[in-house]
């Protein structure tokens, strides 16, 4: 009797502690039965961190932060549940016999829907359950021992707009069910959906859709009933006809009757679905699509199979064309296969599908066959060809090829799908080909990330054709999300290469904002730097600029900074061609001259004027110069000033000036002084007008002077003071006073001078003594008649002075002068003195002072 | 006076004779540039090198013929027109000249 009493003290005693062991006995077992947990705490009662169920690998079910907060009922509350798609394993779902429970769900979370709070409780078999989600509540209950459930609810359809993916949407849904589940034998009941004032928010009406359907097993009955025309979003609108009315056994179709009409953007779509009533399990069904789209699809079911009919239907915009080419048969079932030789035509292009098949089963669908590309697109012959299989895991097969081509263009695009799989698609093509006589090849990859599709994208092509050597790369980075993008950084480079006898030094744009092409253009910046040109005989130093394309418009900067030069360039596309302005300005320096026959020592020039480019080039401009200073070799031109009309028209040149082009000093040996002319030239043939300058006290004119021209056309010069011409001398061998005047006839071809009969005269009295010089000295030294001569001659006062010229374009001059006049030392001695020269000019020149050595000098030093 | 002035002219250039004036006489024994009647050196076939190398020879064949010039009283072209049509006669038998045509023959 003590004993027994001793064991029944003890026993109680141990009870709490056996209370305290299931549960741990039961975390430790629970990994043989798939579940498992970690981080076993403390908050305000026993806690796990995580806790989750695995089945065959995958985790179905996850749990965070759950806490045991009562033990009768056993009340658990649990931060997040989430659920996740796992393969079915066959075995019914049971709920299990349990204590009674008491759990609520702060976030129950299927796949990767929004979360919802729940609350579920269980006492004695009877299963309560309650979800929230914003406005939303949806109450279930489950007796066990009968297999009763019911339910009812109200969901707003706002917050559904994000699980739809649609526009924001309006109206309410009311649910109600209620039925049997006997787990293993029986799930049967019935369910009615009242949807109210259903819509999108701002796109047209609203609608009330009522849904009714039960089900017993497999067997189902659906029957939809719309009131109201009911917006769909995207301008689509479902409009009321005759209750759609389904019936069936699990995916097989045995009856379907109704008519629903759609309007939308691409027109109207009307679908009649009827059942045969002499035959069950049979009927048919027909989609007639127009007002913008066009087609007529024709269906019917029977022995479990729907059976699609050949169709062609055309959508507006794009304007493609799909059709089925021969009859389909698709099985009514959850896991099937069926051949779907289908054709897509876009204007002259068809895409056309081989061995087409398409395979389905629960959580999968995949497309397998071959496609075939061919025609004709925006002038270019498209070809392409694949061999594959794609589904929502991604894409796999042979690298798909498109080739384009023109008579211009061969391209031939290379793209590897295999591995080309979701969520991000990576795509990397190989594009190689030639433009014309240049060789191509460029590598292009692609990645999508949420919405936006990114990549890079290198290539090379050249050698340019007339650029020896000159190949074009181009290495950057390109996004696509709503538009294309090249992004800031890409560079496009041009090698060092020569153009004919050009050397053109390596070039490089780099686009220092995103270039991104829209509807009108391209838009975006760049900066230019060029390293030069070189030429035999000049160089271009080194160009910066920056340039901007904004749609039809562009504009571009460009300096030479060595030379302290500035060009402007704005342009915008036409209807044919392009057009815009140009201005440039900068100072002028010797380094520019390397290519010309004079040397700039100073000045500056700027330029104005408008372009046009339609096929050929076009420029109206105005060229101003002030304060230029130029060296012929020794000639000397110091304060040119002048204001250019410049004109470019498809080759042919032509500038004139605006105002009288004047020069402030000429020194050609003999000074020159406020020189004034018009000019107009179209680079051939170069006129003067109206010359006018100041030299030795007189004046030189002429009325027009034209180079080359076989015209003699005469200069004339009037009031040269003789003492001035006499202040030349080196070492004075003469005085002269006086002045005369005349006129030179020229004959300016592009390689000759010539002068017919210049004469001239003297205007005033004129005197001459000749001054004791050692030159003197040796003539009158030379022979007695000289020295008779020259004595004769000092003093003379000259009556009337006569001088004729003439020069041949070879270069030979004839001179005769006639002096008469009197000799005051002599009492009034009269002095006729005739004189005539022969000498030709070039070969004076040539022998002049350039001699071989000198030459051999200037070769020598240019060597080094 | 102006026979000094050749003559110090002269030491200069020719102790500034190096190892280009090899390049020069190279690039003329390949056929690569030649003289021509303008007295600037041309590019018979045009490479990256032998522009280099003539654009660098005429910009100092420029720059001594305007000293010449200036010194002689005449035009820049005038002395190289002289110094084209001097620089042709020695071109050796085997190098490239250009005609007053415009063409490029073999001397």
């Amino acid at each position: 009797m003590a004993q027994k009493r001793f064991r029944k003290t003890h026993f109680f005693w141990l009870l709490p502690l056996l209370v305290l062991l299931v549960p741990v006995l039961a975390l430790l077992a629970a990994p043989l039965f798939g579940v498992h947990w970690q981080g076993l705490g403390w908050r305000q009662g026993p806690s796990l961190d995580a806790l989750w169920y695995e089945s065959d690998g995958c985790r179905q079910v996850d749990v965070h932060g759950a806490r045991l907060s009562g033990l009768w009922p056993l009340t658990l509350t649990l931060d997040t549940v989430g659920v996740h798609d796992c393969p079915d394993d066959g075995t019914p779902f049971r709920l299990p016999s349990l204590p009674p429970v008491d759990i609520t769900v702060w976030a129950l979370q299927y796949q990767d829907y929004p979360p919802l709070m729940a609350h579920l409780s269980q006492a004695g078999g009877r299963w309560r359950g309650r979800t929230e989600f914003r406005g939303s509540e949806l109450e279930a209950e489950y007796r066990r021992d009968r297999g009763r459930w019911r339910f009812t609810g109200d969901l707003q359809a706002a917050p559904f707009a994000a699980v739809l993916g649609s526009g924001p949407l309006t109206g309410g849904v009311r649910l109600q069910g209620d039925g049997q589940w006997l787990p293993g034998q029986r799930f049967q009941g019935k369910l009615v959906a009242l949807g109210r004032d259903l819509g999108v928010s701002g796109q047209g009406p609203r609608g009330d859709l009522t849904v009714r359907a039960r089900w017993h097993n497999d067997y189902w009955r659906v029957r939809a009933a719309l009131d109201e025309p009911l917006a769909l979003g995207g301008g689509w609108v479902v409009s009321p006809g005759r209750d759609l009315i389904a019936e069936g056994r699990g995916l097989a179709l045995s009856q379907a009757d109704g008519r629903l009409v759609v309007n939308g953007p691409w027109g109207r779509a009307a679908l009649a679905l009827s059942s045969d009533a002499e035959r069950f399990g049979e009927g048919q069904g027909r989609l007639l699509l127009s007002e913008g789209w066009r087609g007529r699809l024709d269906v019917d079911w029977r022995d479990g199979q729907l059976r699609l009919a050949p169709f062609q239907v055309s959508l507006p915009e794009p304007a493609v064309t799909l059709r089925l080419r021969e009859p389909a048969t698709l099985p009514l079932a959850l896991e099937g296969e069926a051949i779907l030789p289908l054709e897509a035509v876009y204007q002259d292009l068809t895409l056309t599908t081989s061995d087409s098949r398409v395979y389905w089963r629960p959580n999968d669908v995949q497309w397998r066959g071959g496609l075939n590309l061919t025609g004709q697109w925006g002038g270019y012959r498209l070809t392409g060809q694949w061999q594959g299989d794609a589904g929502p895991t991604g894409v796999h097969g042979e690298p798909a090829r498109v080739r384009l081509s023109d008579a211009d263009l061969d391209v031939t695009a290379t793209l590897p799908l295999d591995g080309v799989t979701p969520p991000h698609w990576p795509l990397a093509a190989t594009l190689e080909g030639r433009y014309q006589s240049i060789p191509f090849r460029a590598r292009a990859d692609a990645r999508l990330d949420g919405d936006t599709w990114s990549g890079a994208l290198n290539g090379r092509g050249g050698p340019l054709p007339e650029l020896d050597g000159g190949v074009l790369t181009l290495d950057g980075r390109w996004d696509y999300a709503d538009r294309p993008r090249l992004l800031a950084g890409a560079t496009v480079k041009l090698s060092r290469a020569v153009r004919e006898r050009l050397l053109i030094r390596p070039i490089n744009a780099r686009l220092t904002t995103p270039l991104v092409l829209d509807d009108d253009g391209p838009h975006g910046h760049l900066s230019l730097d060029g390293e030069g040109l070189v030429a035999e005989r000049w160089t271009l130093p080194p160009v910066t600029g920056d340039a901007h394309l904004d749609g039809d418009t562009f504009g571009a900067e460009l300096r030479v900074p060595a030379w302290q030069t500035q060009i402007n360039l704005s342009g915008r596309a036409r209807t044919r061609g392009y057009a815009g302005t140009l201005s440039g300005v900068t100072p002028l320096a010797p380094a520019m001259s390397r290519g010309l026959p004079f040397t700039f020592q100073g000045g500056d020039l700027n330029l104005e004027g408008n372009w046009r480019w339609a096929g050929s080039a076009h420029l109206d401009g105005r060229l101003t110069g002030h304060g230029l200073d130029l060296d012929w070799g020794s000639v000397q031109a110091r304060g040119l000033d002048a204001e250019l009309a410049l004109g470019w028209d498809d080759g042919a040149a032509a500038l004139a000036t605006v105002t009288p082009l004047t020069l402030a000093s000429l020194d050609v040996g003999v000074p020159i002084t406020d020189l004034r002319l018009d000019l107009d030239s179209d680079l051939n043939t170069w006129t003067v007008r109206r010359a006018h300058a100041r030299v030795l006290g007189g004046e030189i004119r002429t009325p027009g002077l034209s180079w080359p021209s076989p015209a003699w056309q005469p200069v004339v010069v009037t009031q040269i003071e003789l003492s001035r011409l006499a202040a030349l001398q080196g070492e004075p061998a003469v005085a002269l006073s006086g002045r005369v005047g005349g006129y030179v006839p020229l004959r300016l071809l592009r390689d000759s001078i010539a002068v017919r009969q210049g004469r001239l005269a003297n205007e005033t009295p004129l005197s001459l003594s000749i001054l004791p010089s050692s030159g003197a000295q040796a003539m009158a030294q030379s022979n007695r008649a000289v020295s008779i001569a020259l004595e004769a001659l000092n003093p003379l006062r000259i009556q009337q002075f006569q001088a004729g010229v003439d020069m041949a374009a070879d270069g030979w001059l004839d001179a005769a002068v006639r002096i008469q006049g009197v000799n005051p030392q002599r009492n009034g001695l009269p002095v006729v003195f005739n004189y005539t020269h022969r000498e030709n000019v070039l070969e004076l020149l040539r022998s002049l002072r350039i001699g071989d050595r000198i030459t051999d000098q200037v070769m020598t030093e240019s060597k080094r | 006076m102006t026979l000094i002035r050749y003559l110090v002219l002269a030491a200069a250039l020719l102790l500034s004779v190096t190892a280009a004036a090899l390049d020069l006489n190279q690039a003329k024994a390949e056929g690569l540039v030649g003289e021509q009647p303008n007295g600037y050196l041309g590019v018979v076939k045009a490479t990256p090198a032998a522009v280099e190398l003539v654009s660098d020879i005429n910009e100092k064949r420029r720059a001594a013929y305007e000293r010449i010039a200036k010194q002689n009283g005449i035009t820049l072209d005038q002395v190289a027109n002289l110094a084209g049509q001097k620089a042709i006669e020695k071109t050796p038998s085997g190098e490239y000249i250009k005609t007053p045509t415009g063409q490029w023959v073999e001397k």
